[in-house]
């Protein structure tokens, strides 16, 4: 069952200072102020400054951190696992082909429901050799059971590797804050950083249901899990997930109560109220796409955006509800599936979209919605760290207001910003 | 009427333990089948045991086509290649009224359906052990049962059969042809020797199973954890044995090698001192016997077979 949510005292502006962080540097130091148990981590290439930082925060005696540098992402995600096992806070943090060497242990983190915190820098996978910012590596993990939470610039990441913390806790699920690599990692921005008092009191004490040292307890975990047990166990997760959106919407609800931030929830709207025609993207981009809606407009032009924050669980309704009344929907997607049908956040928001599409079913009160629902597009953007610029934004949006007054689509994906 | 209602579908299932060959039984008799022009599949069911732990093997025969990958719930022939599971696994779970069940075992099929309460089924017993190790020098019972099976159900010629068998050993025996013949041999005589019974009854009798309702994914614990210790000795592992270790406690030493190397925590200590073997859990390894100071020879290795003959004699 989901808590109740917690009414905690607010921090004051006085307590909170201003400083400029890279998005590597930020999530170090919510790294520092949680404080977790164990941090197991690869710190070698194609690690990031994350747990460079963090290591120094571990040799000056900041933290209280078993830190364990292992001999690849597959060991450090397999550390993280023996350690929430056993009934420890613990975290890591890795990029691109890091989290693709982990792949087989996210899985099992998820499937013994170990809340682990991963700070994950999304990069593009070899081949061929790149290192720059794409989300093929996490899109490669969206269907591993990890709650999957994508921060638009470094302060969502600070403030949401805090919140996941707090996340993973209570739904029993491992969570994964993303920021785009080298455009927010190592990019500076103002972030207003809360005291340490603060945050160790917010994320609380952990006290795990079950873990292997409660000795008094016994328990086994992880046993074999045939036919007759195997598909109750997935069920129970994806239940979990489903839970998880209530928690996660509780914890930016406590977390803004506490630290006197915005509310932190699915998703993040730009003048959605009236648009005709909408961008939805994850990640940097969301602000790119902010700052073309805002000169737009003063145009006149009626166009509106959804920044995307949580890509797993999917916020199905809740975005269907948002997007059901626009003309025509521009999807950004930073990595290909390959399918030959677009991206991985076009199918998925075309899927959610399929019953308005279909039925229209989710109609809204106040908007008028035409025959067939809206036609959705996919943008294949910024691969291997192609720059996404106002001008490639623009372009997507004058097209949608073309197919918003009739312009046929025919295919409905394509790449932009690609020499053809 | 539709196609599939105008089919028949005949549904085989083999009980036998890892290691006697029911996987490869069942592959043969499909690849017979296909020989003869019919529509054959054939299937192992796995789990995580090892040799000498229960396990089914299947088979689908029909004239015409299937599509089906379901598992075998009803089966119209029950082959049983290990008498010893007669008494720790239904069996006969699902069999059809009138459906077969062959049995390797030296009774005879009357004696056999009286003392394991088969009586709405036609009961085919043969000595397929002593056929095999006659005629091949070791227990491979899954030949001479093969030959039983094509006897008593008519769904297969006993010499599509040889020769398929003939052909499956020609590349591997090449040199040595008395195997070959030792088999074709072994077919011949379980197609010979096999003895069987009509059904005695129309009704299927209720038998009592000890089942554990399992649990819906709401009731069971979160991640698939075990919330209580010691669990697996709730396993009885006991029933995978095909030797048992007999123990002397007049020659036996108390030197605990046998304690220390059991892997299955199977010798009882009292007081610290070996009295006996938990046979819920020994699954037959035999490596107690062979740590066993020749000198003392406290432990002996007996086959459960042979035991069991030693009881009937008696």
């Amino acid at each position: 069952m989901v808590e109740v949510v917690k009414t905690l005292p607010r921090v004051t502006e006085e307590q909170k200072r201003l400083v400029a962080l890279s998005g590597n540097e930020a999530q170090a130091e919510a790294m520092r102020q949680i404080n977790p148990d164990v941090v197991a981590a690869y710190p070698i290439t194609p690690q990031t400054e994350i747990v460079m930082q963090f290591a120094q925060f571990v040799a000056d005696g900041k933290v209280d951190t078993e830190y364990i540098p292992v001999e690849s992402e597959h060991s450090a995600m397999s550390a993280c696992i023996g350690a929430a096992a056993a009934g420890a806070r613990a975290m890591t943090a890795t990029s691109s082909q890091g989290l693709a060497l982990m792949w087989e242990l996210l899985y099992i983190a998820s499937g013994l429901r170990l809340p682990i915190v991963m700070a994950v820098v999304a990069r593009s996978l070899s081949a061929n050799l790149n290192i720059h910012c794409d989300h093929s590596d996490v899109m490669g993990a969206r269907d591993s059971g990890w709650i999957q939470i994508f921060a638009e610039d470094p302060q969502e990441a600070y403030d949401s590797l805090i919140q996941a913390v707090v996340i993973a806790e209570r739904a029993r699920l491992p969570v994964m804050v993303i920021t785009d690599g080298f455009i927010i990692s190592h990019a500076v921005h103002p972030v207003t950083v809360y005291p340490d008092e603060a945050v160790r009191e917010f994320i609380g004490e952990y006290e795990p249901e079950v873990s292997l040292l409660k000795v008094e307890t016994p328990v086994t975990m992880g046993p074999v899990d045939l036919p007759d047990y195997y598909m109750e166990h997935k069920r129970q997760q994806t239940e979990a997930m489903k839970q998880a959106k209530q928690i996660i919407l509780q914890v930016g609800e406590e977390f803004a109560n506490f630290f006197g931030t915005k509310v932190y929830g699915f998703m993040e709207l730009e003048s959605m109220d009236d648009a005709e025609v909408a961008v939805i993207s994850l990640g940097s981009s969301c602000g790119t796409v902010r700052e073309v809606v805002r000169e737009l407009r003063a145009q006149g032009l009626k166009v509106g955006a959804v920044k995307l924050r949580v890509f797993r669980p999917f916020p199905r309704d809740e975005l269907v509800r948002v997007l059901a009344g626009v003309q025509a929907i521009g999807v950004l997607d930073r990595a290909d599936s390959f399918s030959t049908m677009g991206g991985p956040l076009f199918t998925e928001v075309k899927s959610a979209l399929y019953d308005v599409l279909v039925t229209q079913r989710h109609t809204t009160a106040t908007q008028f919605i035409p025959l067939g629902g809206p036609k959705v597009v996919n943008y294949i953007y910024g691969l291997g760290g192609r720059d996404l610029t106002n001008e490639h934004v623009e372009e997507v949006f004058r097209e949608l207001l073309d197919i918003a007054a009739g312009k046929p689509v025919e295919e409905t994906w394509r790449y932009l910003g690609v020499r053809e | 009427m539709s196609a599939n209602a105008q089919r028949t579908l005949i549904e085989v299932r083999w009980h036998a333990r890892a290691g006697q060959g029911a996987k490869t039984a069942a592959n043969i008799l499909a690849q017979a089948a296909l020989r003869e022009g019919k529509y054959a599949q054939s299937f192992p069911e796995f789990g995580p045991e090892r040799r000498g732990a229960p396990m089914q093997a299947f088979n689908r025969l029909s004239d015409q086509p299937f599509y089906m990958h379901s598992s075998i719930t009803e089966p119209d022939i029950v082959i049983v290649v290990d008498p010893h599971l007669m008494d720790t696994i239904p069996v006969t779970e699902g069999l059809k009224p009138n459906g077969w069940i062959i049995i390797n075992t030296p009774l005879p099929p009357e004696e056999a359906q009286e003392r394991w309460e088969l009586k709405p089924y036609r009961v085919a017993t043969v000595d397929a052990s002593g056929i095999a190790r006659e005629t091949l020098r070791q227990d491979i019972p899954n030949v001479p049962l093969l030959g039983a099976f094509a006897r008593v159900t008519g769904l297969i010629s006993l010499e599509t059969l040889q020769k398929d068998t003939a052909q499956r050993l020609e590349k591997r025996y090449r040199d040595r042809p008395q195997v070959i013949e030792a088999n074709l041999k072994a077919l011949e005589r379980g197609y010979n020797e096999v003895k069987w019974v009509e059904a005695k009854t129309a009704e299927l009798v209720a038998r009592e199973t000890a089942r554990i309702e399992a649990k819906g994914w709401r009731e069971l614990p979160i991640g698939g954890i075990i919330p209580e210790p010691g669990t697996s000795a709730m396993y009885r592992t006991g029933s995978w044995r095909l030797e048992r270790p007999i123990f002397d406690p007049q020659k036996c030493v108390q030197c605990l090698m046998c304690w220390l190397v059991c892997p299955d925590a199977a010798i009882i200590l009292e007081n610290g001192k070996v009295v006996g073997i938990d046979y819920d859990h020994c699954k037959g390894c035999g490596l107690c016997s062979l740590q066993c100071p020749p000198k003392a020879k406290a432990l002996t290795m007996v086959l459960e077979a042979e035991l069991e003959e030693v009881k009937a004699s008696r």
